[in-house]
């Protein structure tokens, strides 16, 4: 197994043609390497670059607006994921089927379920918003539904692993109490893959979050938009407070998850 | 084929009116039910009769078929061959519809509980009355109980010991308050026969004891019948008035107590040719 995975290493780096000389940085790259690093501790807390339009608001309130669209297009769409996730993930879950008649009609819907899914998630939010941006236009809904489809393809598979893997015998005593396969998906079997579903939810919401900051870079007004253009002034203390602002996102929906689970799990 | 004792014979309860007719009396009733697991016959045409209000407990080594046979009473399992008869019903030749409404009839104890655990008690009291309702009301009734209902639950569950518990996570009880839990959920069915799988299994004897008596005591109260697989061969001969023998799959008695004698107890649980002793 190591073997393989060290084989797969060599040709990997052999076909790419990586040589340890390229981690030393370009000429000029520590200088700025130097430079990013040292405004680290130090973020801007008023505008540094003479680049930025005189009628734009104090840097912290952009960065804060900016923070505030960067979670409302994550919940945006992750909530629309979610209304993907749920019916898709039951329509590729085992169990969803087997409670029901298994004939070629199941096979075909199961097999439909998990090629939708296979195919939204194999293609990058990024790739998705480059489509969404060329169709729509720079609208708040291209950058919704394009984190929406990867992120419902990915919980979908997801929630439908957990709830196939979920313990099966208080369904089965429900099946033979005379509840009907709906029940016993419902209230035998979900309720023990809830708690699991939800930590995931939160987890993939993290994830919104960065995703919805990067979208930035293509003009949509999250966090990664003001990183970009403070990037580009090579005004890294500007940088270093949009960045500090999104490790506080983060750590707050974490904290806030963590306490939510505890709540409902203990 | 059946291997009845020369004792049992004498003793084997059947039904003296409509011996072929399921509905003198009888709940619950397989004829000839023969079933398969993982390709292996676990029960080999089996015939038995549970009438209304009776208590039976089912013996014999593990193995025997006992939970087989248990489920198969419950309309549970789907037989290779062999009928199912609930209140005089042929369950295999019912729709789906009438089929969970038979099944809804049968409360079932099981060894392992099958509880959900994440749920409170009164959620898993009320999963008793699934086989009634649709989807819409089960959701309902789990998220939002009514008053009478709660009433209901509490009443029964004061009955089983565990009223105080209602509210509780499941996880959170002991193993016997869970299995109480269990009893509550098969009586919130208003069932006219409970099954309950080896209820004994992990207990202490003073603890089975208490279990036997209180199904015994339930049942008797609401004229339920009731049968229950033991291993406990004194705890059987002691509360129950009839005994089913299996081994092997196939009915080794069926007959009251007091007809059967030690030899037949011995003859059930002698160790096959071939069997190793543990």
């Amino acid at each position: 197994m190591l073997a393989a995975l060290a084989a797969a290493a060599a040709v990997s780096a052999f076909a790419l043609g990586l040589s340890p000389g390229q981690l030393l940085p370009a000429p000029g790259g520590v200088e700025l390497l130097r430079a990013f690093a040292a405004r680290a501790f130090t973020p801007a807390l008023a505008w540094e670059s003479d680049l930025v339009p005189p009628d734009a608001g104090p840097l912290l309130v952009s960065v804060a607006a900016a923070a505030l669209r960067t979670v409302l297009f994550a919940l945006g769409g992750m909530s629309l994921a979610l209304a993907l996730a749920v019916p898709l993930g039951l329509l590729s879950s085992a169990s969803f089927w087997s409670q029901r008649q298994s004939g070629p009609l199941a096979a075909v819907a199961l097999g439909a379920a998990r090629a939708v899914i296979a195919g939204l998630r194999s293609v990058h939010e990024l790739l998705w918003a480059v489509v969404f941006l060329a169709a729509f236009g720079l609208t708040p809904l291209s950058a919704v539904v394009a984190l929406a489809l990867p992120y419902g393809g990915t919980l979908a598979k997801i929630f439908a692993e957990m709830l196939d893997e979920a313990p099966r015998d208080a369904g089965e005593a429900l099946r033979a109490l005379g509840a009907a396969p709906s029940q016993v998906l419902a209230l035998g079997i979900a309720p023990r893959a809830l708690a699991d579903m939800g930590a995931y939810t939160f987890y993939r919401f993290e994830c919104a979050l960065r995703s919805s900051a990067v979208l930035g870079f293509f003009g949509f007004e999250t966090l990664g938009y003001g990183l970009r253009q403070a990037f580009y002034n090579l005004a890294y203390g500007e940088l270093w407070t949009h960045l500090w602002a999104l490790v506080l996102l983060v750590v707050a929906i974490e904290r806030w998850s963590g306490a939510l689970r505890r709540r409902f799990v203990a | 084929m059946h291997e009845l004792t020369p004792g049992a014979s004498a003793g084997v309860v059947l039904p003296r009116r409509g011996a072929v007719e399921p509905r003198g009396g009888a709940v619950a009733r397989l004829d000839g039910v023969t079933v398969s697991l993982g390709g292996k016959v676990v029960l080999h045409g089996l015939d038995l009769i549970v009438r209304a209000g009776e208590a039976v407990a089912l013996v014999g080594p593990s193995g025997a078929g006992k939970t087989t046979a248990l489920r198969a009473l419950g309309a549970a399992l789907a037989p290779d061959r062999g009928r199912v008869w609930i209140e005089g019903q042929d369950v295999l030749a019912l729709g789906s519809k009438e089929r969970r409404r038979a099944r809804s009839r049968v409360g079932f104890v099981h060894q392992q509980l099958a509880l959900v655990p994440q749920l409170r008690v009164h959620q898993n009291v009320a999963a008793g009355r699934f086989g009634r309702v649709g989807l819409l009301s089960s959701l309902r009734a789990t998220l939002f109980p009514s008053r009478r209902e709660l009433i209901e639950m509490h009443t029964l569950t004061e009955q089983v010991g565990v009223a105080e518990l209602l509210f509780r996570r499941t996880d959170t009880l002991s193993g016997g308050q869970q299995q109480r839990v269990a009893i509550a959920r098969a009586l919130y069915q208003e069932p006219v026969l409970l099954l309950a799988d080896e209820p004994v299994a992990s207990v202490d004897p003073e603890r089975a004891r208490a279990v036997v008596e209180l199904l015994l005591a339930l049942c008797r109260e609401r004229g339920l019948a009731l049968v229950v697989s033991l291993h406990d061969l004194d705890l059987a001969r002691e509360h129950f008035d009839r005994l089913v023998g299996l081994r092997g799959g196939h009915l080794a008695f069926d007959a009251p107590a007091h007809n059967l004698a030690d030899d037949h107890f011995a003859r059930l649980y002698e160790l096959e040719r071939g069997d190793t002793i543990p």
